[in-house]
């Protein structure tokens, strides 16, 4: 049975319809509170740490986790969670403890405007520039991945839901700059949930239980080895469906690739610099780790679920690949009213990818790019205008990305070689700038250059079948890891013959000069403590780890 | 006028409450109606369970108790507490501070 048309009828449109208008009024609401381009692309940071946290992790919730980690789940089993508890958390944990000093505390507005300050204009125009087009291409996937779903499940032609997603965000943001983001994010947190939550409970009853469960992936294609998280990764000897070892999985997974997103993705870290103080910045992605130590088990789950309940899952059968484990057990359970809630969750998270990227990318281009070296010294206002124009031309241009986006069939891959080049060789060069005051300008801007070059590279000579790899995701790790050394090598032999800094230029922006922030008056809960949060996030993975091992 | 914004981004921060608890117990109560007339049929489709119903009661729930949320700690609540801590001020200062090199 292939065709897996959905039996829509009016009471779930009638659903899907209301949310439309909510997030549309939510925009029309925010853009009245719109007083300053600090408003508009920061949100005046006056937000509090649980929407800052709440929109932290929903940002990241875009159609490729949502899809990706289920499909994931069908293909390698237990070990998916590795991307969370030994990936995600403990760089979501590093980033608040660590480097939020460092990003709230020096007033930046965006990542790449950090490098100004720490390095030069040169860094800072070539981080933008590539920035920029990296949002681009990300919001892309989402916007494909959206089409491809409603072309699937509702009959739309691909270019209708394109478009439709496309107008729809390009209206909240553009009215309503990251407050509309942002408050849409929180809100799309619950409906994901609400979403997910009931498939993966009517699943488990489908199967037995976590017990029948785990009997029938012991007959399936995954077998044993796919209940656990690290067992079978020893190097030598991998016999976990995950294909990687515990050194790529920590080290290339966990180090490279997740820092790198977690601590260098604007659209990730704008929603922390929105928050009203550094203690809630620094709480923003501690925050939102608690509900990503909990994601696997209605992100995870549903795709083992599908492993065994969907005959055929992952064959070369049409409509049959990984990434249609949701779609899938949708269609497979869902009557009408619950099936309106979960179509307008698979919605809320293609949006929320994409209003991401965009709301990131609209502050990148004006604030980093057009208003100090093309349009200096226009009004507040201007730029505030200038900001829903690169909106709408960001989303414009978008459109046109998720037709790259459609010539791969795992957008996860895709995903993980993009943030390859465009994450991780930033991600060396913070990491080094932050921690080492004698790092020149210079270096700053090489080691960018050398390291994008070589992930790019990678990437280039991989698809041209110049350069062998296993896998897609091999790839990616290796050109992760290559790009974080090659940076790396670069910034310490520039930095050995070029000039540093003046020391006092570097107040706020490196580690023994962060700026004694002012909010430490402020009385806090003890519950409100930053490294109380952080601490009890990461023992949290450690034992959730242990536990499925 | 510093009031004022902070009155007004409080009044942000209140209407998502608003908004989320609306939309979920409007989700909530229409899903209990679908599922108190669901068929057989449909109930076994979703192995069993009525999750129209199910679903939607944890919905309304939730609904209700962001509602409650919203509007146990009111608007002066909140703004009690933001100035009796004192927060960093960063609402009105825009980029302020040291001095600017982007803007040469």
């Amino acid at each position: 049975m292939n065709e897996i048309r959905l039996d829509t009828n009016f009471v779930d449109y009638l659903i899907i319809a209301t949310y439309f208008v909510v997030v549309l009024g939510v925009g029309f609401v925010a853009k009245r509170y719109i007083r300053s381009s600090l408003d508009y692309f920061l949100s005046g940071r006056s937000l509090p740490a649980w929407i800052t946290g709440l929109a932290f992790i929903s940002a990241n919730l875009g159609a490729t986790e949502v899809l990706g980690m289920a499909a994931n789940g069908a293909q390698y089993g237990v070990a998916t969670v590795n991307y969370y508890w030994i990936g995600a958390i403990p760089a979501m944990v590093f980033l608040g403890l660590v480097m939020m000093p460092f990003y709230y505390g020096s007033k930046v507005r965006s990542v790449p405007e950090y490098l100004l300050l720490r390095f030069n204009k040169q860094s800072h125009v070539f981080n933008s520039v590539t920035f920029a087009v990296a949002t681009i291409l990300i919001a892309g996937v989402n916007l494909y991945a959206l089409a491809l779903v409603l072309e699937l499940l509702l009959g739309w032609p691909i270019l209708a839901g394109i478009i439709v997603a496309a107008v729809v965000v390009a209206a909240y943001i553009s009215l309503g700059g990251l407050s509309s983001a942002i408050y849409n994010e929180v809100l799309q947190f619950f409906v994901i949930l609400a979403a997910l939550i009931p498939i993966t409970a009517i699943g488990l009853v489908d199967v037995g239980g976590w017990g029948g469960l785990q009997d029938r992936i012991k007959e399936s294609s995954i077998g044993e080895a796919g209940l656990h998280a690290l067992e079978g990764t020893n190097p030598g000897d991998v016999t976990n469906p995950i294909g990687a070892t515990w050194i790529g999985i920590v080290f290339g997974l966990g180090f490279v690739l997740a820092f790198g997103y977690w601590t260098t993705n604007f659209a990730e870290v704008q929603r922390a610099l929105s928050a009203k103080d550094l203690s809630s910045a620094q709480r923003t992605p501690l925050i939102g780790a608690i509900p990503k130590l909990f994601l696997p088990f209605v992100m995870i789950l549903p795709g083992m679920i599908a492993l065994v309940v969907i005959p055929g899952l992952g064959s070369d059968q049409p409509n049959m690949q990984y990434n249609n484990a949701i779609p899938l057990l949708m269609n497979e359970y869902l009557p009408n009213g619950m099936l309106g809630i979960a179509l307008t969750g698979l919605m809320a998270s293609f949006m929320a990818g994409v209003a991401a990227n965009v709301s990131a990318f609209n502050t990148v281009v004006t604030t980093d790019l057009v208003e100090p070296y093309i349009k200096r010294g226009q009004s507040d206002e201007w730029y505030v205008r200038f900001g829903r124009v690169a909106t709408i031309a960001g989303i414009a241009v978008s459109i046109l990305t998720a037709l790259i986006a459609s010539s791969y069939d795992n957008l996860m891959n895709y995903l993980q070689a993009l943030f390859s080049i465009f994450n991780a060789p930033l991600f060396a060069t913070f990491i080094i700038g932050m921690f080492w005051k004698r790092m020149t300008p210079a270096a700053g801007f090489w080691g960018l250059i050398a390291g994008t070059i070589t992930a790019a590279g990678l990437f280039i000579g991989y698809k041209a079948g110049w350069i062998g790899f296993g896998s897609d995701l091999d790839e990616s790790m290796w050109g992760a890891g290559s790009a974080f050394v090659v940076d790396a090598i670069v910034t310490v032999l520039v930095t050995l013959r070029t000039k540093p800094k003046p020391i006092e230029e570097l107040q706020g922006l490196v580690y023994g000069m962060a700026n004694i922030d002012e909010s430490a008056k402020v009385k806090h809960k003890w519950w409100e403590s930053p490294k109380l949060v952080g601490y009890s996030v990461l023992a949290g993975a450690a034992i959730l780890t242990i536990v499925f091992w | 006028m510093a009031d004022e914004n902070r009155e007004e981004r409080a009044a942000n921060l209140f209407d998502l409450r608003r908004i989320i608890g609306g939309v979920f117990t409007a989700w909530g109560v229409l899903l209990v109606i679908l599922g108190l007339f669901d068929s057989d049929a449909e109930i076994e489709k979703a192995a069993g369970v009525n999750i129209n119903l199910y679903a939607g009661l944890g919905m309304l729930v939730f609904g209700l108790l962001m509602l409650l949320w919203a509007f146990t700690r009111p608007l002066a609540q909140e703004l009690g507490t933001d100035q009796a801590g004192g927060t960093a001020g960063s609402d009105d200062e825009g980029i302020a501070g040291k001095p600017d090199p982007r803007r040469e």
